[in-house]
């Protein structure tokens, strides 16, 4: 029985790819406590869109995925940025016609050129088949994303509650935006590759907005979103092999089933409490 | 610290925004420490852009601003100004504890890392005491209600500790206990030797909270001491008729042949009295009232 349990960790791209997963996933989910916060959880769904062209480029031109990404991501968030303060339009129509564009010209790109790309690969992501190279250059991605968040949290967390105050008490607010949208951009490279980029937009809200239902205070949201994010990535692909399914698609559904059983059962938010409570009164 | 210059300075200070809207246009005017200012105006008149100028969130397109001899800049960098921000500007579902909001106040003192020291915590349990929220230290802001909202928000800007206090708009959606310990604790504040400076709607707290009135509608219109800038043609000269405004005249009230009415203009909240000769002769008796109600105690 325990040989059985084991047997994912005999093979070494099971081993990969469960660790991979583990870490993108924690990396996600740091970021999705600040985005859920704000209302922008879809800015990582955008993003997630926006690279696509990247992507395909970086396949056509043989460049690291990271570079091909990472540039079409900053541009977009700068695109969204810019058509916000110049026009009246509101945040999701700013985000909406953004992406759409990079991921039109993203599948223009990808028609051109068929043989080169795999849309599916994209789209879905395949973490079992993923290179020895790109799993160091994520790796280092996540490493540096990681520390960086973990050495500014604070800092962060002042500019998503209240970025006048962030100014007022002289924080570099302009600079830190930037800094944070870059690892959002990053991050989002690195956990394409696993899961895809359309569950990648699960990543980056569900840790996040299941942990916001358990607790109160923001250190702690972190801790247990980060948690989520670790355990349902690892053990998302361990459990994938067994099931022989997309691993990926585990991930989320598994993220979701703990999100859903928050929702209920959470001690203080929970439906089931908060029923309680107004059954009483 | 530079002591010869403990004011703001603002000259001839003029925003335009991107859109081409002008929201100040030559605004002047010097605020000294020691005092409680008002800034009074209709919406749209500039106070909240007056507000963000100063703090250095959006930049002139033409003047400048000078706090305590220094740029805006220079002045946040050394932590001078503390903010009390509107309670409709707050997102109230954050997870943060009461603690947590005022711990913010004392970042700027804190290093890379930002762990608050023993002297950090025990400034936030001061702060906390001072005004009256101990025991609601571990509430997640949200469970709050609008006066201990506002109270914590105070208590952040407390315990920044800056010497300048921008207040936006302090009494709108509070109670008036919590309105009247605000009016203390701010006065207290101002005679210790901070600059205060309160955009209000509630026309009538100003006469006994603020020493000094500026009534701006894109530039100053006019600024002195209470009593000489409250009248009813300055008011009505600053809202342009969109205040709520009734008089009551000599024979409305009585049947002598005393003249003078009473007036009552008031924005939103608590109103504006004057009582007098209605031709130019009536003086705002907010504050006179108030006293009163206090020596019956």
């Amino acid at each position: 029985m325990i040989n059985l349990l084991l047997e994912p960790f005999t093979y070494l791209y099971m081993q990969k790819a469960i660790a991979i997963c583990a870490v993108v996933g924690g990396l996600c989910a740091f970021l999705s406590s600040y985005l859920m916060l704000k209302g922008w959880s879809l800015m990582g769904d955008a993003l997630a869109h926006a690279v696509v062209p990247g992507v395909a480029l970086s396949h056509i031109f043989k460049v690291p995925y990271v570079v091909g990404a990472f540039f079409p991501g900053m541009l977009a968030v700068g695109g969204m940025a810019f058509l916000k303060q110049k026009t009246k339009l509101s945040e999701d129509a700013t985000i909406g016609l953004v992406f759409t564009a990079f991921l039109a010209s993203g599948l223009l790109l990808i028609s051109l050129n068929p043989v080169e790309v795999d849309l599916a690969t994209i789209v879905l992501g395949n973490i079992l088949a993923i290179s020895e190279y790109d799993i160091w250059q994520m790796l280092s991605i996540s490493a540096i994303c990681f520390m960086v968040l973990a050495l500014k949290w604070k800092d962060f967390m002042i500019i998503f509650f209240d970025e006048t105050h962030a100014r007022s008490i002289g924080l570099p607010v302009t600079l830190l935006q930037i800094i944070f949208f870059t690892i959002l951009s990053l991050s989002i490279v690195a956990a394409l590759q696993t899961v895809g980029a359309f569950l990648v937009i699960a990543m980056v809200i569900t840790p996040g907005a299941t942990a916001y239902l358990l607790t109160d205070r923001f250190s702690n949201l972190i801790f247990i979103s980060i948690g989520l994010g670790v355990f349902t990535g690892g053990f998302g692909v361990y459990l994938s092999y067994f099931l022989d399914i997309h691993s990926g698609g585990l991930v989320v559904v598994l993220q979701t089933t703990i999100f859903l059983s928050a929702f209920l059962f959470a001690p203080k938010h929970g439906f089931i409490k908060t029923r309680l409570i107004s059954v009483k009164v | 610290m530079d002591n010869t210059k403990k004011n703001i300075e603002i000259a001839d200070l003029s925003v335009i925004y991107p859109n081409g809207y002008a929201a100040l246009k030559s605004v002047d005017v010097t605020l000294q420490t020691h005092k409680v200012y008002g800034l009074v105006g209709a919406n749209g008149a500039g106070k909240s852009t007056l507000f963000k100028a100063i703090m250095g969130l959006i930049k002139p397109s033409k003047g400048h601003i000078s706090i305590f001899g220094k740029s805006v800049k220079d002045a946040l960098r050394q932590n001078l100004i503390s903010y009390v921000p509107q309670t409709e500007e707050v997102n109230w579902n954050f997870p943060v504890l009461v603690q947590d909001v005022i711990m913010m106040g004392r970042y700027r003192q804190m290093g890379f890392l930002r762990r608050p020291s023993k002297r950090d915590h025990q400034i936030v349990d001061d702060v906390l005491s001072l005004i009256k929220m101990s025991e609601f230290k571990k509430r997640q802001i949200g469970e709050l209600s609008g006066g201990q909202k506002k109270r914590v928000f105070v208590a952040r800007a407390l315990a920044q500790g800056g010497e300048i206090i921008l207040l936006d708009e302090p009494f709108s959606g509070i109670d008036i206990k919590t309105e009247e310990e605000l009016i203390i604790l701010f006065k207290s504040l101002s005679k210790e030797g901070k600059l205060i400076l309160t955009s209000t709607h509630n026309l009538g707290s100003v006469p006994r909270f603020c020493d000094e009135v500026i009534l701006i509608n894109k530039t100053i219109l006019c600024h002195g001491e209470v009593e000489d800038v409250f009248t009813t043609k300055n008011l009505a000269k600053a809202f342009g008729g969109f205040l709520r405004h009734h008089t009551l005249l000599g024979g409305d009230l009585h049947k002598d042949e005393d003249k003078r009415g009473l007036t009552v203009m008031s924005d939103d909240e608590r109103p504006l009295v004057f009582y007098g000769n209605a031709k130019g002769g009536q003086k705002i008796i907010n504050k006179d009232k108030k006293q009163k109600i206090e020596t019956k105690k």
